[in-house]
């Protein structure tokens, strides 16, 4: 959903341009729909990203030691995920009063009269996108303590590499 | 313990972390974490800023520019716009010797100026031209060298993540910096065909089987309908984002948007997208946005944390007393880039190292944009350097010949990487490269 939802920025985005020069009436709101979504699609997107495995790391000692001694690898893996875990909890423990009072309080981004559009929505997805995430580290500890006891990892999704399915479609 | 000693212990841990292979973003927002609580002795103040970055820092008009240029990137490569750009350049340089070299060179400069990642142009002529190369009799080597080398241009010249992400770093304007990329992006380009040149002719071996050298220079000429069919789109796009960005018609987010709309529809009047590769590539797109966000989210946390420990203050004193002058610096800034360019990627060492050194070179009265150009290129030497030179790891991933090592392709890609070096002393010394345009353009508005 979240990806689609870039999609339809681009338009908007052309939209409001082809409408300010040919027709002198530009889109009220752009940018503030830009703004808010920016910070949605991110922690929309978020916990896919990690599962994936596209957040950003340098794996290259990491996985070499996960292939000479597992064990070792697999409880440091234990460490980092934990880690992510932490962090993500602490940001909810934060962010989760944050939202509540904008809901309450009615709180609005953009210009009164102009565009407005309440801030609860996007403070509220910061949640759910980080708990999300939380329970994505979560799943990768769980993974590493299969590992320890010589288990296969629960099931994985790849990513797929669009450049190099476009090249070989056009080599076809 | 001091905010100072706090801030530099900080900077060890954090490089020790992020070199065991612990997530980037998630070693950024540790640090910054436990600092700030070490400081402030005070866990809710540090609470507190982890959620301010996590909220406030990407929610910004500004940021909408990345998933825009990278979604652009990835329709130009499904519409088949890489392939073009080799069928291009290999047309003008068929009768080169070295010819097939160059064109992967140009062809790379003139993906660049369409799309905006590296890892992206890496991928395409891996797939591209090391198949042809090999069949024309080039060495392996030479071949993914060169693929290597070149596609390192996608990142100076722009449209250009890593030049985004500096300018949103140092509050500078993305198209400025845009624009400053111009000038060392066809510098570079030239520097390359240059290197290729030399190698052809003064050490065929190199390149090239005995006799092989020359193989190509019989092929056919493209019939001008379809030099004119795979020029045009090329064309559109750049004028419509470069163009549009320097005539100040509109700010980078909407020129990202309206090369994204364009690049959209060149994709579906050839008839390459689906709605399946569509939506692949719209994940794809959240991917890498939801990617780079994450880091610049976690090194907003780090910069604010630095800011609380005061480093960047005591360390611009430290060097202050130790009286060193800008060169002086400036060489020391680079060999660190270059030296963690070896372990990190590129947007982390950016993210890592830009806020710390903004401040040290304050009192200097740098022009930004021109300290921007020279961290891009010395990041991207990092991209071909052993033990983890990113291109060198995307190619070797993408590659169908398996009998070319990883070691072959630093190899090849070692003499890239030095004339690199050369282009960036060059940058350095005359600064007029990447700001006579720049220059220009401040004076028209």
């Amino acid at each position: 959903m979240a990806s689609g939802w870039i999609f339809v920025l681009m338009l908007l985005v052309t939209l409001d341009i082809v409408l300010r020069f040919v027709f002198n009436a530009p889109l009220s709101g752009v940018t503030e729909i830009v703004e808010i979504s920016i910070v949605t699609i991110l922690y929309l997107q978020l916990a896919h990203t990690l599962k994936v495995g596209r957040v950003t790391r340098s794996d290259a000692l990491y996985g070499r030691i996960l292939m000479k001694w597992p064990w070792v690898g697999n409880i440091m893996g234990i460490v980092f995920h934990a880690a992510g875990v932490g962090l993500m909890i602490a940001i909810i423990i934060g962010g989760w009063p944050k939202w509540l009072q904008a809901y309450h309080g009615g709180h609005f981004v953009g210009n009164t009269g102009v565009f407005t559009f309440p801030e609860w929505p996007q403070r509220f997805v910061l949640v759910i996108g980080c708990g999300m995430l939380a329970i994505q580290f979560f799943l990768s500890i769980v993974d590493n303590i299969r590992g320890l006891m010589g288990k296969p990892p629960l099931e994985h999704e790849e990513a797929v590499d669009v450049e190099v399915a476009a090249v070989e479609e056009s080599q076809r | 313990m001091t905010g100072f000693e706090i801030g530099v212990i900080s900077i060890i841990a954090m490089l020790l972390l992020i070199y065991v292979g612990m997530h980037v973003p998630v070693v950024l927002a540790l640090i910054s974490f436990v600092g700030v609580w070490i400081i402030k002795g005070n866990i809710k103040i540090a609470i507190s800023l982890l959620w301010i970055s996590a909220a406030k820092t990407v929610s910004d008009f500004l940021f909408g520019v990345i998933p825009l240029f990278v979604l652009m990137g990835l329709l130009v490569s499904a519409a088949g716009m890489g392939r073009d750009t080799y069928d291009i350049a290999q047309n003008a340089l068929r009768r080169v010797r070295g010819g097939l070299g160059m064109a992967t060179v140009v062809a790379n400069a003139i993906f660049a100026a369409i799309t905006g990642v590296s890892i992206a142009s890496a991928t395409v002529f891996t797939r591209i031209s090391v198949p042809e190369m090999l069949r024309y009799g080039y060495n392996g080597r030479f071949a993914v060298g060169t693929v290597a080398g070149s596609s390192v241009l996608g990142m100076l010249i722009p449209p250009s993540i890593l030049l985004i992400i500096f300018a949103l770093i140092a509050e500078e304007s993305v198209g400025d910096l845009f624009i400053a990329g111009i000038g060392p992006g066809i510098l570079l380009t030239l520097a390359f065909c240059g290197l290729i040149a030399i190698m052809a002719y003064g050490f065929p071996s190199l390149v090239a089987q005995p006799g092989a050298l020359d193989a190509h220079m019989d092929q056919k000429k493209m019939p001008r309908g379809e030099l004119w069919r795979k020029t045009y789109p090329i064309v559109i796009l750049i004028l419509v984002v470069l163009g549009g960005i320097y005539a100040g018609l509109y700010t980078p987010t909407e020129a990202g948007a309206a090369g994204a709309f364009v690049a959209f529809l060149f994709a579906v009047a050839r008839r390459q997208l689906t709605f399946r590769k569509l939506w692949d590539i719209l994940v794809e797109t959240g991917h890498i946005t939801a990617t780079l966000l994450f880091l610049i989210i976690a090194a907003s946390m780090y910069s604010r944390m630095l800011g609380i420990s005061g480093l960047p203050t005591e360390l611009g004193k430290v060097i202050g007393d130790a009286q060193l002058s800008l060169t002086e610096l400036l060489v020391l800034y680079v060999v660190i880039l270059i030296i963690l360019g070896t372990i990190i990627d590129s947007v982390s060492i950016m993210l890592i190292a830009v806020p710390l050194y903004l401040v040290v070179l304050a009192p200097f009265n740098v022009d930004l944009v021109w300290f921007g150009v020279v961290t891009v290129i010395a990041v991207e030497i990092g991209l071909l350097t052993p033990p983890l030179g990113l291109a060198v790891y995307v190619i070797k991933s993408t590659l169908v010949q398996k009998d070319i090592s990883l070691a072959d392709i630093f190899i090849g890609a070692a003499p890239f990487a030095l004339t690199m070096l050369f282009v960036l002393i060059l940058v350095m010394i005359f600064p007029e490269i990447p700001l006579a345009l720049v220059d220009l353009k401040r004076s028209l508005n």
